[in-house]
């Protein structure tokens, strides 16, 4: 006849593929239980997987080393300064405009306005970012595709807290996934950086890409996808297109 | 006493101050170093990345099956490394450890998210390359350990082998290998603990 299973039997054998990431839902949650039981300071619990974890490290040792490709460190260093409040100090001399140009995170700070008329919405438009060509010019291409897309009903417009003469904002029509990105007095990113629009969906935890960008003498007009309904933006500063925000936003506006 | 005074081995009234079992210099090298990253020491995060980015890169590629999304996953776990240190418990194992068991977990979730990520390829073993395309400077230590590893493993029957390597290697839980298999899910529950037991004492006879 079988005894009775040792305490630490069960979770020998769950933890032993716990550090394999090889269990399915259940063995997990029965994984959580038996800790539990156990308690956080259980000792046994802790050997076994210290031990077990050390046996699938050896696994990964056990594969040949693939080289990163080129500028990968350079990369990740990059990123790691740009991190707030945990990089290194700049070098001496190191001429390297600030990433981060304004960020309060509160609500109402930036302008979330709604129904806009239409006209009023060109009018805004024009008269925050000193776009004269939005008011009917035969201008450029994509301020003729703007000046379209506002002059449909239904727009609204999102701006982005003001500094330094910097403006920002988002013109979208609810229910509609495209948008305009539209700025002017815009700073240049770091060198080898762009900005990164994210727009978050409500009721979403998930920040989505929105589009990069980058200005052209200081101006900003993009055309973005921002998703038929969101109820945050931000921009954050980039090495290139990202699939999620890997610095702190350096822009952010929340719908009250 | 200083805060970085070293001990080899579970030493009674270790001078860390907790009752940690340093298993070699490079265990007591690599705590040391994310320490130094904890207090925003760039050379020490550099180094880690430098000794274990590509060891780690090889783990990622071997399951995600594409470069690309394997240094993305490299570069988002030594991120993740130098914003939170402190996740790193000195308790629960080597730094080695805690940095592959985060890249193969991410790793592990994208391809079991995104299953188009998967290729169709036959099976590779450890031993087989998966994507060099120069000379990776390699320490002797790492390199010494990777030989006894792989011997070790070539010592574990076949069949728990084949489980293991399925499920750390392909990122399958066991019910998909059990489906894979045509195999009853006890079987392969089975042959994961008698694999990874048999793997550990290999492991710790042939450590020096």
């Amino acid at each position: 006849m079988n005894g009775p299973t040792r305490p630490h039997e069960v979770v020998e054998e769950l933890l032993a593929a716990d550090v394999l990431h090889g269990l399915d839902g259940g063995d997990r949650d029965a994984l959580g239980r038996a800790l539990a039981e156990h308690g956080p300071d259980c000792a046994e619990c802790v050997r076994l997987r210290a031990e077990y974890g050390e046996v699938a490290a050896a696994l990964a040792v056990a594969l040949d080393p693939v080289p990163l490709s080129a500028g990968a460190e350079e990369r990740l260093l990059q990123a790691v300064r740009e991190e707030p409040g945990r990089g290194p100090a700049p070098a001496p001399g190191e001429d390297r405009k600030p990433a981060v140009l304004a960020l309060r995170r509160r609500r109402g700070v930036g302008r979330w306005l709604g129904g806009v008329a239409v006209a009023a919405s060109v009018v805004l438009l024009a008269g925050i970012f000193g776009l004269g060509y939005l008011a009917g010019s035969d201008g450029r291409g994509d301020a003729a595709a703007l000046a379209a897309f506002v002059a449909r009903s239904g727009v609204e417009i999102v701006a982005f807290p003001s500094r330094d003469g910097e403006r920002l904002a988002v013109a979208y029509r609810p229910g509609e996934s495209t948008g305009w990105l539209v700025g002017s007095a815009v700073a240049d990113p770091p060198a080898e950086r762009v900005y990164e629009l994210w727009a978050r969906p409500a009721g979403s935890e998930r920040m989505e890409p929105a589009g990069t960008f980058r200005p052209e003498d200081g101006t900003v007009l993009e055309e973005v996808d921002v998703g038929a309904d969101f109820d945050l933006l931000a921009v954050t500063v980039e090495s290139g297109f990202r699939q999620q925000p890997t610095t702190a936003p350096i822009y952010v506006v929340e719908a009250a | 006493m200083t805060r970085d005074a070293v001990v080899l081995g579970p030493w009674p009234g270790s001078r860390t101050g907790t009752s940690v079992a340093v298993h070699s210099l490079e265990d007591a090298r690599d705590r040391d170093l994310v320490r130094r990253v904890a207090r925003g020491d760039e050379d020490a995060f550099r180094d880690l990345f430098r000794r274990y980015g590509p060891m780690a890169k090889a783990l990622a590629l071997r399951v995600v099956r594409q470069a690309f999304m394997a240094e993305e996953i490299v570069q988002e776990a030594f991120l993740a490394l130098w914003r939170t240190p402190g996740s790193y418990r000195e308790e629960r194992g080597t730094v080695r450890n805690w940095l592959f068991s985060t890249v193969h977990h991410r790793a592990v979730d994208m391809v079991r998210r995104e299953e188009a990520l998967r290729r169709r390829t036959e099976h590779r073993g450890p031993g087989e390359a998966a994507d060099v395309a120069e000379a990776v400077v390699d320490e002797a230590d790492l390199r010494d350990r990777r030989t006894r590893v792989r011997a070790a493993l070539e010592r574990i029957p076949p069949e728990q082998r084949q489980v293991l390597e399925l499920m750390y290697y392909e990122g399958k839980t066991q019910a998909a290998i059990a489906a894979d298999l045509t195999l009853p899910l006890g079987t392969v529950k089975s042959r994961t603990l008698l694999g990874m037991r048999r793997l550990r004492s290999l492991l710790s006879e042939v450590e020096p």
